[in-house]
């Protein structure tokens, strides 16, 4: 069992596609993907800066992924942060509480380091989710308010009970890896830009790899390909499983599944 | 399984290690290649590109294993007044171990449409010599704040190919949003280290067709296992698998022995 912990869909209108979806499973299973966590629609949800009205729309999608195909979709609750407190709250309690969300997702609409955050990092600390954020490094230039990994330490530093996945270990590169590695509460996807060999070895080498996990970026990105990011690295296979399976499965309270279907 | 885009030297912005021949031919023979096109990062931001052009031939002679068959790619600068002796001495010295002729525009300072380029060309012709054009070496966003090196424009490769539409060409570095404009020429190939897409494999047969795709890994750079497994994203039929793994590796590099 391998759990994908980062996939989006590119859903016109964030409509629920069923050939689509058949065809995103279909390519996961092919390379032994059999659960993956779904962040936010890449299309029609607003883009930088959605609406609530956007952001209902992205989320009710992750609804309709997980009804359809629980075994396999695992939704976060995408939110805006400049979106007024109640309207967050009342989305959490929607999606998370009782909703089938098993995380939080923040994108780039505001900056990590921005004080809005506090009520979502504060509810998730509450609820035991994770916040999966997303964080790069680029001499390109940034977009909207997007964050590099060390505005995702200093969200860290103010939130020490929150567990955030920082997402992006390609795009935030090895900096980003010295950036969160005193950081306890993070841990970092393996998502992210071209897969520059020994990357992986370096963020299990300073983090642990019981904080790295495997992130596809699909559709972005390739399942196969990026799975094999981890699979062809140095790595024990104590410290694949881990990434692959084990850290999502622990953070995401599957632990007991995973430990049935391996008969463990 | 053959690999048109590998290379040995040091890349001085990655925090490898200098990697030689023989730990390139372990990396690609983990994965099960069986051939490699190489060529010398030194030849890229050293002032002079024949210095590690040598040297990579050099080191490709005195190989004793023969589990792997290399090929060398040497790379020119014709900008570079000496770019034909340094050509003819990689001939000369690599003789049937040179295949063809890797340019790095980008990083050489020049336009493909410049006449130092028609130059390199009609000697390549009359050598029988294809071109490698290498795209990018890293993803823009990753590279050093103080030296960034826009793609080489896709459109520009598509016209040069279109020019000389006997001249077989490869790209390297092509990202998947490029295949579009480089699919006009049919004389233009791909090789697949910087392709990708949820549906790469798809993707990149509606553009460029089974016989102008090859697979590339871009060792040591990126982790060779990756290159591979784009193999892997999706079902294909015996024979599209075999063109993008080996036979059009050979219509491009010649046979292998």
């Amino acid at each position: 069992m391998i759990i994908d912990g980062h996939i989006h869909f590119a859903s016109p209108q964030c409509q629920y596609d069923p050939v689509a979806v058949a065809e995103c499973i279909r390519l996961a299973r092919l390379a032994g993907i059999q659960r993956a966590v779904y962040l936010m629609n890449l299309v029609d949800a607003g883009g930088y800066d959605p609406t609530p009205a956007d952001i209902l729309r992205s989320n009710d999608l992750g609804v309709e992924l997980h009804r359809h195909h629980p075994d396999f979709f695992l939704p976060f609750c995408y939110l805006h942060p400049a979106h007024p407190p109640e309207q967050l709250l009342a989305e959490i309690e929607r999606m998370v509480v009782k909703g089938p969300c098993a995380g939080i997702k923040l994108w780039v609409s505001v900056n990590a380091t921005d004080l809005r955050l506090d009520p979502i990092m504060e509810q998730a600390a509450l609820l035991g989710v994770p916040v999966l954020h997303h964080a790069w490094y680029k001499a390109t230039g940034y977009v909207f308010q997007e964050s590099t990994p060390a505005e995702i330490a200093h969200l860290a530093q103010r939130h020490p009970k929150t567990t955030i996945i920082m997402a992006h270990l390609g795009g935030g590169g090895w900096r980003g890896v010295q950036d969160i590695k005193h950081c306890p509460n993070v841990l970092i996807d393996t998502s992210g830009a071209q897969p520059q060999a020994g990357l992986v070895e370096y963020a299990v080498r300073e983090l642990g790899a019981r904080r790295v996990i495997f992130g596809s970026d699909w559709p972005i990105r390739d399942f196969a390909t990026q799975r094999a990011r981890v699979t062809g690295a140095r790595l024990t296979a104590r410290q694949q499983d881990l990434i692959l399976v084990q850290n999502l499965a622990r953070l995401l309270h599957l632990h007991s599944e995973y430990l049935e279907r391996h008969n463990v | 399984m053959y690999d048109a885009s590998t290379f040995v030297g040091t890349w001085p912005f990655d925090a490898g290690a200098t990697t030689t021949v023989g730990q390139l031919t372990r990396l690609l023979g983990q994965q099960g290649v069986r051939a490699a096109a190489i060529s010398p990062l030194g030849s890229i931001l050293a002032a002079e590109p024949q210095a590690a052009n040598r040297s990579l031939l050099r080191a490709l002679r005195r190989r004793q294993d023969d589990q792997i068959t290399l090929l060398g790619v040497p790379i020119l600068d014709p900008t570079q007044p000496l770019w034909p002796e340094h050509l003819a001495e990689c001939l000369i010295y690599g003789g049937s171990l040179v295949r063809a002729i890797k340019i790095v525009p980008n990083y050489h300072v020049y336009q493909l449409g410049e006449s130092v380029v028609a130059d390199l060309i009609a000697t390549l012709r009359r050598q029988a010599l294809p071109l490698v054009i290498q795209l990018r070496m890293v993803d823009e966003r990753a590279h050093h704040p103080l030296m960034k090196v826009p793609g080489v424009p896709v459109n520009d490769v598509a016209a040069l190919a279109a020019t000389y539409p006997d001249l077989p060409i490869l790209a390297c570095g092509a990202y998947q949003s490029e295949l579009a404009s480089l699919g006009s020429a049919h004389n233009l190939s791909v090789e697949l280290s910087f392709v990708e897409s949820g549906y790469l494999l798809r993707d990149a047969l509606a553009h460029l067709g089974p016989k102008r795709l090859l697979l590339g890994t871009h060792t040591p750079l990126h982790y060779s296992a990756v290159g591979v497994a784009k193999l892997a994203s999706d079902t294909i039929a015996p024979t599209i698998r075999q063109q993008i793994t080996e036979t059009n590796f050979v219509r491009f590099f010649g046979a292998i022995s």
